[in-house]
């Protein structure tokens, strides 16, 4: 599923806290399962914003990986609280175009998107 | 005395319009203000002076004159004001007999006689003619009045009383008689229309164009009853036949003016005739005057009647068609009323300096201006003020172009601005229209502020339904990459993806067939165990209950992986095992508090718990806390596996609902 050569280049990310928030359990579950084999520690995998903020107060998360559609709504004021607890936010979305400008995301990533497309967007984040 | 009656029957022939404007002074003197003696008075000169006049013509006997239009003033006036006036009739008759000759006696019959006739007639048209002179029949029916029976009871008691007093010979009675009878004949026929339809129409109501063709008319009828009739002229063989012409304008009268008209010449050219024959010239002329007027008044009745009967008959046909032409035009009216009250588009017409003259009710909703606001304002009071010059523009090229009409569509959408100065856009089609040389616009102007809102609606459905699928390709994408972890042989791994989409399709298609409203959940229980049980080994039991759409795929995912385990490894696995699936309202039994779904296995082989959790096993346990917050207690005990769903209550839609 991962190269060879993006697995080593990847190494920056052994061992970073990452937070997911996606409310599909498919999708949640295959970022695990591909943040875990390049090494990352999965502080929580939210499927509501409510529980969003509370692993990211609680988990001391490094870097997360947002959707926008979550189970209780739009995650755009999450993203921006995410923002100023100065955690670098990637954006997942299904939505084509979004309804608000995402100023305050380092990346937006459309799905469906690569594991590569992820990988690269998490090294730039970090 | 010939001369005295040449003048007299000059100025009537000449003066005729100025008699019609005193019989129609007369008609409005009918009125309270003219006291009824008054009335009565004129009446009786006029009959007097009438009737004396006329006496000049007498031959045969003093008394019976050939020409008598007395009769027809008595008709008239009773017709007109009532037959209370006849004691006016009977002095005006009485005295002229009376200073004419015979006795105060013969006088008196002769008078009875007069007054009677024009009473029994007036009575019998009364009864028997509804609308006087209104149509050929009715024309016909007064022309047989005229001729019985109350003409003969005046000849008879006038010509009797006259023999039997000594004053008339005997032997003369039978010409006496057709003397006396014809000139009352003629006077009714004659001059009864003239003067009532003279005195029921109005001079006001006629229009300048009008009064001219009647001078036209009058005056042809003067030089052909010169020409004609008159002894201005030296009589002829030749001349004679020239009475035919008399037939023209009466033909012309009836077919291009009116009945009065009709009358009016008839009594004219009759006047002319007995003008000609008194002087013996004349077509009529004969060794004997009495035989002379005989024949006039026969050839006078017999073109006159036809006239007015024809006349009668174009009159009617004018009504009918008249009618006829208001009742196409109230109906088109109507229809076009209908057409534009209904019209769901606004229609709005301009003329060519773009005022409004033309507003329906869609019109009104959409613009909010009621017609008596809009109606004269120019175009632009519904137009964007930055659009007026370009508006002006665009109409004055539609209108020197070549297109006589523009369909929606074919031009660009228009801003329009309502009453309370909102905008709005539209779409409008325009058609021009030239009548009577000016030009009209007409435009149909569509709302389509709903329509972008629903094209907007649209595209947000569109957004979502690719949000959708992008997310179920996610899944997929998921469920291929664990089932490929999970699997050791191809085939199993291809049996095992096959199963796991066709459990999410089967869901969908319960979704689909319930519009995405939510699905039963005993339907989806049997949908998604049925293709792996037989008939006896497994039960499910519940109250009726609906799951949204969320619960439904994720129970269905977690039921399919539970049955597959089951079929593999568990009770489904041996003949014996069991599965009974059962819920109820949780946790204390009450829907409204959510739902709690029930797994047991029974009978199947003894359960060992697995070494590792696989993706079925994490898809059971994890799926549904985290997609639509429930919780999900699955064990492995030895006797058979069990599994506790819980559904929060947000997930069950009640049907109504």
């Amino acid at each position: 599923m991962l190269d060879e050569p993006f697995c080593v280049s990847a190494a920056r990310l052994r061992g970073l806290r990452v937070l997911i928030v996606e409310d599909s359990w498919h999708i949640a579950s295959t970022l695990e399962s591909l943040l875990e084999r390049v090494g990352m520690v999965i502080v929580g995998a939210a499927a509501t914003a409510s529980d969003a903020e509370r692993f990211a107060h609680e988990r001391d998360p490094k870097v997360a990986v947002v959707d926008i559609k979550l189970r209780d709504g739009l995650a755009f004021g999450f993203i921006d609280r995410l923002h100023d607890l100065g955690v670098p936010v990637i954006v997942v979305t299904g939505f084509g175009t979004l309804s608000m400008p995402l100023v305050n995301a380092v990346a937006i990533l459309q799905k469906p998107f690569s594991a590569g497309e992820l990988l690269a967007a998490l090294l730039l984040a970090v | 005395m010939r001369g005295w009656f040449g003048v007299l029957v000059t100025v009537l022939a000449h003066a005729l319009p100025v008699r019609v404007s005193h019989i129609s002074q007369v008609t409005s003197w009918s009125s309270p203000s003219l006291p009824p003696l008054l009335r009565g008075a004129v009446v009786a000169i006029s009959y007097f002076v009438i009737a004396k006049g006329s006496l000049t013509l007498a031959s045969l006997h003093p008394s019976a004159s050939p020409v008598w239009p007395p009769s027809g003033l008595a008709l008239a006036s009773l017709l007109l004001w009532g037959n209370g006036l006849w004691p006016a009739i009977a002095a005006g008759a009485f005295v002229t007999n009376v200073t004419t000759f015979g006795s105060l006696t013969t006088s008196a019959v002769i008078a009875g006689g007069n007054t009677l006739e024009a009473l029994l007639t007036a009575a019998l048209l009364k009864r028997l003619s509804a609308h006087l002179f209104e149509g050929p029949s009715e024309v016909v029916l007064f022309a047989i009045l005229t001729l019985v029976p109350g003409t003969m009871i005046s000849a008879t008691m006038g010509v009797g009383s006259l023999v039997l007093a000594g004053f008339a010979d005997p032997a003369k009675f039978s010409s006496i008689w057709l003397t006396w009878w014809l000139g009352d004949v003629g006077g009714q026929l004659l001059v009864t229309p003239f003067l009532v339809l003279w005195a029921k129409s109005s001079l006001k109501e006629v229009g300048r164009a009008e009064l001219q063709r009647l001078g036209l008319l009058l005056g042809a009828t003067i030089i052909i009853g010169i020409v004609a009739f008159s002894p201005l002229l030296h009589q002829t063989t030749a001349r004679s036949l020239l009475g035919f012409v008399a037939i023209g304008p009466l033909l012309w009268a009836a077919l291009r003016h009116n009945q009065r008209d009709t009358a009016t010449i008839a009594l004219m050219l009759s006047a002319f005739a007995i003008w000609g024959t008194l002087s013996d010239g004349g077509p009529f002329a004969r060794p004997n005057l009495n035989d002379s007027f005989l024949l006039t008044m026969a050839f006078v009745i017999s073109t006159a009647v036809p006239s007015l009967v024809l006349s009668a008959d174009v009159a009617a046909r004018q009504l009918s068609e008249e009618r006829h032409r208001v009742l196409v035009e109230r109906s088109s009216e109507a229809k076009l009323a209908g057409i534009l009250a209904i019209a769901g588009d606004a229609i709005v017409s301009i003329d060519a300096k773009h005022r409004i003259n033309l507003f329906n009710a869609a019109a009104e909703r959409m613009f909010g201006y009621s017609p008596s606001e809009i109606l004269g304002q120019p175009i632009d009071i519904l137009i964007p003020a930055r659009f007026h010059t370009a508006h002006k523009q665009h109409i004055e090229r539609f209108a020197s172009g070549p297109a006589i009409a523009r369909r929606m569509g074919e031009r660009q959408e228009v801003a329009g601005r309502r009453k309370n100065g909102e905008e709005f856009p539209t779409e409008a089609s325009i058609s021009k229209l030239d009548v009577g040389g000016e030009r009209f616009y007409t435009v149909v102007l569509r709302d389509v502020t709903e329509r972008k809102r629903a094209e907007k609606l649209q595209g947000q459905l569109v957004a979502e339904l690719d949000h959708r699928v992008k997310n179920v390709l996610a899944r997929v994408a998921a469920v291929a990459m664990y089932t490929g972890q999970d699997s050791s042989t191809k085939e199993e791994l291809l049996q095992n993806l096959e199963g796991r989409i066709q459990s999410l399709a089967d869901a969908h298609v319960l979704l689909s067939h319930s519009r995405w409203k939510g699905v039963g959940l005993a339907d989806l229980v049997r949908h998604q165990i049925a293709p792996y049980t037989n008939a006896g080994n497994t039960t499910n039991d519940g109250p009726e209950v609906m799951l949204t759409a969320g619960a439904t795929e994720a129970v269905a995912m977690v039921l399919y992986e539970l049955v597959t385990n089951a079929t593999k490894y568990g009770a489904l696995s041996t003949p014996q095992g069991r599965v009974s699936v059962t819920w109820s309202g949780g946790p204390n039994g009450r829907l409204s508090e959510g739902i709690v779904i029930k797994w047991q296995e029974i009978g199947g082989p003894l359960v060992t718990p697995p070494k590792r959790s696989g993706y079925g096993t994490n898809l059971i346990r994890r799926l549904i806390p985290h997609e639509i917050g429930g919780a999900v207690d699955l064990l492995f005990n030895a006797e058979g596996v069990s599994c506790t769903i819980t559904l929060p209550a947000a997930h069950l839609p009640t049907r109504d609902r």
